[in-house]
């Protein structure tokens, strides 16, 4: 008997009967033709952090070619406002095909994760993801390796006060359940997603923070309840992982918007209770195998000078990784 | 942090000896963690950062040595001594950016980091002006100290 595909597979490898990795332009035709997709959404990293994107409405093939093929002109003196002082007009976001997704919030749109490129076809300098790919091209010129990361993304919760009954006790909310942990169902909603679209999930759970009632001046989140959340991945080549979790922070804060209520992964919220860290797991990865234990479990010399490594550049990256001021 | 995993295989078998067959991870599953960085973090930079480091550990001989230095095992936080041994992590922004502008070799070399952006990165983290922040908050009354707090805390709600 054949076995039924998962529920978490993304819906367009269904569609085609293909991995990602294997996803061309023809296929990604066939799921527009489909599922009547009205336009591609292109989406990209800017200097903030977050997700841009360009909606790209598209009436018949050819216009699909073109656009899948060579992307589209972006004014880059605006994405990038503070870093480069060129005039940048010669900026395109080009797609990767590997990262199409259905839009869970726009059932008409294909979208993508792109790339900034120049018009010589070169990878943009100034952009976050040109960097981390520097970074990695030269890891692999020089060793045999591969480099495996994750990140345990952390956030808060902001919802409107609901029922006073079964109250979670603050600073007691890790691995909570139901009722005392009120958002459990938003958690796996978001986990849906992230898990079909962004990188595979390890696991979800609540985490330590709970506040009952946020003081602040904020309107946003002024009087509202926090139950701070957790969602670790399972490692994946660095670039793929880094595209991924700016995507897991968009689909975080748009389902959270979906409930009318707010998602921070902002360092700090209350004093005396738990703030949200951003914790990066790194593993060497030889020939499909994780290279970091040697025959009897223990550390590799590898894995060894890998920690080498980290404690050479660790205080210096704090600047990539706290960029706020926390008390 | 290195966390390990069990050495010993199919802890399920303890609870469900009706499970005749066996599983075996066989790809391995060993991490290191990095717990410094929190949810500000500028995720495709520190991503290239750590691969760099990773890189430089990698390539340079003296890795083994500032390792094994630096190993410790156990909960350092409930042992003084042995945290106070330990190199410490920048305590303000402004420490960060002053660190990353003297260290700003280990991420250019190679054209990977474009100066630019080094420059860049330092000036958002200046910006927060923070290295007597602390001291500026406990000078303030009890309730001024509370309202100042949280006016910082909460005015990068969604900075990354």
């Amino acid at each position: 008997m054949a076995s039924q595909p998962y529920a978490l597979v993304n819906p367009i490898c269904l569609l085609v009967d293909k991995q990602r990795e294997d996803l061309t332009r023809q296929d990604l035709i066939r799921v527009i033709e489909k599922k009547q997709i009205e336009r591609i959404t292109f989406h990209y990293t800017a200097l903030d952090g977050k997700l841009k994107e360009l909606k790209l409405p598209i009436v018949n093939r050819y216009q699909v070619e073109r656009i899948l093929t060579d992307g589209e002109r972006v004014d880059g003196s605006s994405l990038f406002k503070g870093l480069v002082d060129m005039a940048l007009s010669d900026l395109y976001v080009v797609p990767v095909y590997k990262t199409a997704f259905l839009n869970p919030f726009d059932e008409r749109s294909l979208d993508f994760i792109c790339w900034y490129i120049m018009d010589d076809g070169s990878f943009a300098p100034f952009a976050f993801n040109t960097v981390l790919h520097r970074a990695y091209e030269l890891f692999r010129k020089n060793t045999d390796l591969e480099l495996y990361g994750l990140g345990e993304v952390e956030f808060y919760l902001l919802s409107p006060p609901s029922t006073p009954n079964y109250q979670a006790p603050r600073q007691k909310g890790y691995h909570g359940s139901s009722p005392f942990i009120k958002t459990g169902s938003i958690l796996n909603e978001m986990v849906r997603h992230v898990a079909q679209i962004a990188g595979p999930v390890k696991y979800a759970h609540s985490e330590v923070g709970v506040i009952e009632n946020v003081h602040s001046n904020l309107e946003e989140i002024k009087g509202k309840k926090g139950e701070q959340m957790e969602i670790e991945f399972l490692p994946v080549p660095m670039e793929d992982a880094s595209d991924g979790l700016v995507l897991t922070r968009w689909l975080i804060r748009n389902i959270a918007h979906a409930h009318g209520c707010v998602a921070t992964f902002t360092p700090k919220i209350e004093e005396g209770t738990a703030g949200n860290g951003f914790h990066v797991h790194v593993a060497l990865i030889k020939n499909s195998r994780n290279n970091m234990t040697d025959g009897k479990g223990d550390l590799s010399e590898e894995a060894r000078k890998l920690i080498g490594g980290l404690c050479t550049y660790a205080d210096s990256l704090t600047a990539f990784g706290n960029t706020v001021f926390k008390d | 942090m290195v966390i390990r995993y069990s050495k010993i295989d199919n802890l399920a078998h303890r609870l469900n000896p009706q499970q005749k067959e066996d599983f075996y991870e066989s790809k391995g599953r060993q991490t290191i963690e990095l717990r410094s960085p929190d949810g500000s973090a500028i995720v495709h930079l520190l991503l290239a950062g750590i691969t760099m480091a990773a890189e430089w550990g990698l390539t340079n001989h003296e890795s083994l040595e500032i390792a094994d230095k630096l190993y410790v095992t156990g909960n350092i936080f409930q042992n003084n001594k042995l945290l106070k041994k330990l190199p410490s992590l920048p305590k303000s922004c402004i420490e960060s950016s002053r660190v990353l502008l003297k260290k700003r070799d280990l991420y250019e070399r190679e054209n990977v980091f474009p100066k630019s952006m080094i420059d860049y990165v330092a000036k958002l983290l200046q910006a927060e002006n923070d290295e007597t922040m602390n001291q500026y908050l406990s000078d303030l009354p009890a309730d001024d100290r509370l309202h100042e707090t949280r006016r910082i805390m909460h005015k990068d709600l969604h900075r990354h």
